[in-house]
């Protein structure tokens, strides 16, 4: 009895399984037909991208003590054509995938005009600040868009002097840090414009677990702006008014804020920019005195200086792709495009693939600046494409 | 290596009760004209035919899917739906917030209790009473490795930490065990309710915690509380499966001879199944707190204090010396709780005139 039901069941299974396997060959007969065309279309481009790419290279290499000028590159292409074509495949270029938007943003940017404009394929490795610099120290990656000091200060300096890792410029430099309130806070409590004020208004802040200061969560665990914020409470006199709550990580304080955000709860902390939040909601920056190098030295009692976000490569590239270490090097992308990107992914729930393909469309006038003109002519080719 | 065979066989076990249910109701079902008529045309064509279809199909298939077509499946509503359970959490962040602020403050309330507790208890007090309580429960030397562990927690300069680690681990136990136990009990006596559960206890197991620790931050806030909550979800499961399984080993034995006392399911229950499942009761109480002990650092992450945080931030400063030390002691913590707890198992196990191997079964 109990055999046959079983055998019974498989039969029904393997029947139900062929008749699905069949209907849906039927559509992917019907579906197949019509892709390959077009991907045969976008194979032949390639082949071209290919071809000019390399010889690029090829010119690039032999003459980089005598800094080969753009429009020179451009002439001699027709001359070396030949070699070119027996030129070998590129290496990929990896790229640290840093998993916070700003850095996923331009890492898609960059990646799109290596792998359109330049013609080398691409990957991206994705991992968080510690497991990432390790990555990009051993070669792991070849690439990181955005190294955030003094957070990294340590690190930084000892890879640097150590040679395997380049500095190769700046990113985000219209980046702040601060303290913040949602902006409806702010409206509805007037007198509360810098940090001085908090002892004013600490009864806003309180919660059940705050001992009866205010609430104020702090930084990352383990970054430097850890200690900086409590030599500025201190500075500040607010030691006696705020409790600090850690938010253990950036999701961590990410989600406090935007939680307290929807529900219009009042809330209090530290926060940086460019971020999701930052670029999402109203908030405002409680005032500080303006950054001078003598009240940092004594207590911090001032704004956050502007940190410097540093682009980084792998020393190998400087001798495998030195056309691309010139395109970090001269690599221009600001906080405020990326705020704007950001916006519109939010708004249309969109990937950070796509948000990359609107930062190219939508600020071709910024990029071009920096790339040279074939290669921004095939970005453009590759975005015509896009949907 | 004790406890990780506990469960294992424990898994086992209530599987393998759970296919023997599963295989009566399949007997049933086949048994009806349901579906006959169309079993009778498939048994008709022959078995070659039958078993080629399939390689057939995927052959088809693959030269089928093998354009573009095939590398993409047409439709993707991934985010569409992502945003539609964003969605839910938003409106559950700001319409249920006085319920979850009522779970928040009642949790706290409790953990800073014990914690002050514990605290206050003086260090050598404490070394002594825990590595007293290891001696006599689990043998001299769990003892001396009690003390000397505690010892090396505090010339680390991990004490404070270790004690909100230990607080935080004592709340979500108990938390689990008021939670898991009378489930446990309860699919001990359903089937049905077994059949339901045990999907919902490995999703429970394998769904990745920070998955559902992120979210917890807009309920219960950064901290203790969204930590102990994401513990009792990763921490429940082996004592529900252990406490419904250690019930189902009861021998039939005794129950029919309880039965034939005149006991009612009620006593039954109470005085005779739930005494002698205690032995394995305790294996998943084991369990329980080792699991506990194992989210200590992915709580630290949505601010949970504690050893984990310590961690947390030796890592974000590339201090892994820091680090290890820090990691050391959660694992002088989870082997001190587990001998303790394991020594309690087996002498209730002793105490019954049950053998020490393979749980309940030599009745």
């Amino acid at each position: 009895m109990l055999l046959r039901a079983k055998k019974q069941i498989a039969n029904s299974g393997i029947l139900a399984l062929v008749l699905l396997l069949a209907g849906m060959s039927v559509v992917a007969m019907a579906c197949g037909t019509e892709t390959v065309e077009v991907t045969r279309e976008v194979e032949v481009i390639r082949e071209v991208e290919k071809e000019v790419a390399v010889e690029v290279e090829v010119e690039v290499t032999r003459e980089v003590e005598k800094e080969v000028v753009v429009e020179k590159e451009v002439v001699v292409e027709k001359e070396v054509v030949v070699e070119v074509t027996a030129e070998v495949e590129k290496e990929p270029i990896i790229f640290s995938d840093l998993n916070w938007t700003s850095s996923e943003i331009q890492v898609r940017v960059a990646k799109y005009i290596v792998e359109h404009g330049y013609g080398y394929p691409t990957d991206a490795v994705a991992g968080d600040t510690i497991s990432l610099f390790e990555g990009l120290k051993n070669n792991d990656t070849d690439v990181t868009m955005e190294i955030w000091l003094p957070n990294q200060q340590e690190v930084w300096d000892a890879a640097l002097e150590s040679g395997v890792v380049v500095d190769v410029g700046k990113s985000l430099e219209d980046n702040w840090q601060g303290f913040v309130v949602p902006q409806y806070v702010k409206d509805a409590n007037p007198g509360l414009v810098s940090v001085t004020d908090i002892p004013d208004h600490v009864e806003l802040f309180v919660t059940p677990d705050s001992n009866g200061k205010a609430r104020f969560v702090d930084c990352i665990p383990g970054w430097a702006c850890e200690v900086v914020n409590s030599e500025k409470i201190v500075t500040y006199g607010l030691e006696d008014h705020v409790e600090l709550v850690n938010p253990g990580s950036g999701a961590g304080l990410f989600a406090d804020l935007e939680a307290a955000y929807a529900r219009g709860d009042n809330w209090l902390g530290y926060l940086w920019g460019p971020t999701k939040p930052s670029a999402e909601l109203d908030l405002y920056i409680l005032e500080e005195p303006t950054y001078s190098d003598a009240c940092w030295e004594s207590g911090k009692g001032c704004a956050y200086p502007t940190a410097e976000i540093k682009i980084a490569v792998h020393e190998s590239l400087i001798e495998r792709a030195p056309e691309l270490v010139q395109f970090f090097r001269r690599w221009d992308f600001t906080a405020g495009s990326h705020i704007e990107t950001e916006a519109w992914m939010t708004e249309n729930n969109e990937t950070t693939d796509a948000a990359a393909v609107y930062y190219l469309q939508n600020f071709s006038d910024i990029w071009e600046e920096y790339v040279p003109a074939d290669v921004a002519a095939r970005v453009h080719d590759a975005l015509a494409q896009e949907g | 290596m004790d406890s990780q065979s506990g469960s294992e066989t424990g898994s086992q076990s209530t599987s393998r009760t759970g296919d023997r249910a599963g295989d009566e109701t399949g007997d049933r079902a086949g048994g009806t004209q349901n579906g006959n008529s169309v079993m009778r045309l498939v048994n008709r064509i022959p078995h070659w035919i039958r078993w080629s279809a399939i390689p057939a199909a995927i052959t088809v298939l693959i030269i089928g899917f093998g354009g573009e077509g095939g590398r993409e499946f047409p439709i993707d509503y991934g985010r569409d739906i992502g945003l539609r359970i964003d969605q839910v959490i938003d409106w559950m962040n700001v319409n249920l917030d006085f319920f979850f602020s009522f779970v928040k403050t009642a949790v706290l309330n409790v953990l800073v209790r014990l914690e002050d507790v514990m605290m206050w208890i003086p260090w050598p007090a404490f070394i002594a009473g825990v590595g007293v309580l290891g001696w006599r429960m689990a043998g001299i030397r769990v003892g001396v490795f009690s003390v000397a562990s505690l010892l090396a927690i505090a010339v680390f300069g991990l004490w404070d930490s270790a004690m909100e680690t230990a607080a935080l681990i004592v709340v979500t136990v108990t938390l689990s065990i008021v939670i898991a136990v009378p489930i446990g009990v309860w699919a001990s006596q359903s089937d049905r309710l077994d059949a339901i559960l045990r999907p919902i206890l490995d999703g429970m197991q394998t769904m990745p915690s920070f998955v559902y620790l992120v979210p917890a931050i807009a309920f219960l806030g950064l901290g203790n509380v969204s930590a102990v909550f994401a513990t009792l979800i990763y921490a429940v499961p082996p004592a529900v499966r252990l406490t419904n399984l250690g019930i189902r080993q009861v021998p039939e034995e005794t129950i029919e001879a309880a039965t034939s006392f005149g006991a009612t399911s009620t006593q039954l229950l109470l005085r005779v199944k739930i005494p002698l499942a205690i032995p394995t009761i305790m294996a998943g109480v084991n369990q329980t707190t080792l699991m506990a002990l194992a989210m200590v650092v992915i709580a630290s992450l949505v601010g949970a204090g504690g050893l984990g945080e310590d961690v947390n931030r030796a890592l974000g400063r590339i201090e892994p010396g820091n680090a290890f030390l820090a990691g050391l002691g959660i694992v002088f913590l989870a082997i001190i709780i587990d001998r303790i707890t394991q020594a309690f198992a087996s002498r209730q196990r002793a105490a019954m005139g049950i053998s020490d191997v393979g749980g309940a079964t030599a009745g």
